[in-house]
């Protein structure tokens, strides 16, 4: 089949949601035929506008609140827009946060017959389905109890293999998957792929997941305050949206590496262009020292924000001592959000001296860092401890600050190797 | 036991009915023939009334007690209203039988006219609907509706006319004719016990309680249709 019309065509798309201060409030408002108004308008969705085609998977990536769950909603008809179109030609199925539309009392195979039903499919189809569904969830004897009783990762089982298997001409996929165990998610993701290769359905894939989306999608959308931020492949996608959400969006021009107007003081600290902390920071308070500025730069000693796959790049911050301090130990620990430390060093190890520091005396370490690491997101941890107890801290600020390597995954290895493999031919004599 | 309580629960409720006022009234009554005149009286009316309020009641959780489904599948509102209808007609059928059955032994008697009742039924049954579609789409606005509804299906039972029959009550009749379930039971009535054709000013008055809760019904829902979801 070759269709060349759009399968989804969304046109200027707006979705006010009306808020109540007071219940009585909307009372007042019927009363007087909206001439005394009570409420305060959100729009969800501002003239969001884009299309959809047969054997595309499309990633959308937003903060949260930028609209990526109203616009699904409205996708699958489960809510209404405001203003604008929004036209499907075919059959959406969506799974919507976790257990989509699922009693739980009824048992899994209960469940996958009444959301069939609920969605107007013949129950002959869904039972020829059946064996394949049951398959695909892997569920074993789970199949037969009710639902109340699964975990969340067995709900989200459910529920993709259920909407997998119906053949929807668009799938909608929610964040459903990161519940999943990784086997899971990894036969979700073949699924998927299958679904758009053979160029009959697409999928819509809303995900935190920045690095998925690069490996799966074809195409990505970035929505930001319920309109279309940008639009395009999905590494540009993705990297304009880490940088924003970095906190550096706003001076970005697209397809370009930022230099950043930085400015140094005379000690050599940058003013402009360090990192922002984290949200999950985690600060001990330690009063030995304090961190004054945290930042990263290239090879040539400029400062940057974020990082290409495949260069090198060093990790800096300067330190100030508020007691003396006698040959100090300066360590720096690379994670990533799963928590998986990928560098672990100090200065003690590194087989560095350090000299003593008296108080009001400033330290800038830097780290190098060898290419090598993946595209993502990670967390970087610094401190300083004394020279003899490795776990008495001056100063000890953990996944305090957050960096993204930008770029196309070649693999989900969290680790590249940069060197070419080397292929030694031996010939065998028959 | 499920679908047994369906049973046992208006059971229970006309065993009471039957023995105070029974004890007030007196078991036999003039309207009706028979020792047991006014247990039969008492269940000719009382079943469709349990399954018209029930329409109504079921109906005002059925919108907001499916949000789940709702907020998540394109399925229309009203399929839910339809649900606890259609479940509340099937509890009435079957304790309809029953009661036929047991009536028969206690001096019901039989007539053709009894093949019209399904039309005043099913006429009470989407006037409860219609009903029910407006208190389901309210209470998902204002949860005080609930209990509103409560205190109206009170008053609204005791005046139509099924522990008590109308000519008991000469100074209430007028206000009797306005209560929505007043003319499909008075019709009910004068099919199974009386075995005559309802009167006539019952059958315009059923059409527009009809009509009417049915239009208003689906008007109140289509009107607030896209603010349901929101609210949900």
């Amino acid at each position: 089949m070759t269709d060349t019309q759009p399968l989804v065509r969304a046109k200027d798309l707006s979705k006010r949601f009306k808020i109540y201060p007071k219940p009585s409030g909307r009372l007042v408002e019927w009363a007087t035929g909206g001439r005394a108004v009570r409420h305060q308008d959100f729009w969800a969705l501002r003239e969001l506008t884009m299309t959809l085609n047969r054997g595309e998977c499309l990633g959308i990536v937003g903060a949260n609140g930028s609209g990526k769950s109203t616009f699904l909603k409205i996708l699958a008809g489960a809510m209404e827009s405001t203003t604008g179109q929004c036209q499907v030609d075919g059959r959406v199925m969506a799974i919507l946060e976790l257990g989509t539309g699922f009693n739980r009392e009824l048992t899994g195979r209960q469940n996958i017959q009444l959301s069939s039903e609920l969605l107007g499919i013949g129950g002959d189809y869904v039972g020829r389905q059946m064996k394949d569904i049951e398959a695909f969830a892997s569920l074993g004897e789970f199949m037969d109890r009710p639902i109340k009783i699964y975990s969340s990762g067995m709900l989200a089982r459910l529920a993709f293999s259920l909407y997998a298997f119906l053949e929807p001409d668009v799938l909608i996929v929610d964040e459903a998957l990161a519940v999943g165990d990784i086997a899971f998610q990894r036969k979700c993701y073949r699924r998927m792929e299958e679904m758009v290769g053979q160029g009959r359905q697409a999928v819509i894939f809303v995900t935190h997941d920045l690095h998925a989306v690069n490996k799966l999608c074809t195409r990505a959308i970035w929505l930001r305050d319920g309109h279309v931020e940008f639009e395009g492949p999905p590494p540009d996608v993705v990297e304009r949206y880490q940088r924003f959400m970095l906190g550096h969006g706003d001076e970005t021009t697209p397809g370009t590496t930022r230099r950043a107007a930085v400015t140094v003081d005379q000690s050599g600290i940058p003013t402009s262009g360090r990192l922002p902390r984290s949200e999950a920071a985690v600060f001990y308070p330690e009063t030995g020292a304090e961190v004054l500025a945290f930042w990263l730069e290239n090879e040539a000693g400029e400062v940057i924000q974020l990082v290409r796959a495949g260069k090198a790049f060093k990790i800096c911050y300067a330190m100030r001592f508020n007691a003396p301090a006698m040959q100090p130990v300066f360590g720096t620990r690379v994670a990533t959000a799963r928590g998986d430390v990928l560098i672990g060093v100090n200065t003690k190890l590194a087989n560095v001296r350090t000299p003593d520091y008296a108080v009001g005396d400033v330290e800038i370490v830097r780290w190098p860092v060898q290419p090598g690491l993946s595209p993502g997101d990670y967390f970087i941890s610094c401190g300083c401890s004394t020279f003899d107890d490795p776990l008495n801290f001056l100063v000890r600020e953990v996944d305090a600050y957050r960096f993204a390597i930008t770029g196309a995954a070649p693999t989900g290895a969290l680790c590249q190797l940069t060197d070419k493999p080397q292929l030694a031919g031996i010939a065998i004599h028959t | 036991m499920g679908a047994v309580w369906n049973i046992l629960h208006p059971l229970s409720l006309i065993a009471i009915y039957a023995v105070i006022f029974g004890a007030i009234m007196g078991r036999a009554m003039a309207e009706v023939p028979g020792p047991f005149g006014f247990p039969i009286y008492l269940c000719t009316g009382f079943f469709p009334w349990v399954a018209f309020s029930d329409c109504i009641n079921r109906g005002a959780y059925s919108i907001l007690g499916n949000a789940q489904y709702l907020k998540k599948l394109p399925v229309p509102e009203q399929v839910f209203v339809a649900q606890s209808a259609v479940g509340a007609t099937i509890t009435l059928v079957i304790s309809y039988v029953m009661f036929i059955a047991i009536g028969l032994f206690l001096g019901l008697k039989p007539s053709l006219y009894w093949l019209l009742v399904p039309i005043p039924m099913v006429m009470l049954q989407i006037i409860g609907f219609g009903l029910g579609m407006i208190a389901g789409t309210l209470n998902v606005f204002f949860t005080d509706v609930s209990q509103i509804l409560g205190i109206v299906l009170q008053v609204m039972f005791w005046l139509t006319p099924i522990v008590y029959p109308t000519s008991r009550v000469p100074s209430l009749g007028m206000v009797l004719k306005f209560s929505p379930a007043t003319p499909a039971i008075e019709a009910i009535h004068d099919l199974m016990l009386w075995h005559r054709l309802p009167d006539l000013w019952t059958y315009p008055a059923m059409l527009i309680w009809t009509v009417g809760s049915m239009a208003c019904g689906m008007w109140i829902l289509n009107k607030l249709r896209g603010e349901i979801r929101d609210v949900l």
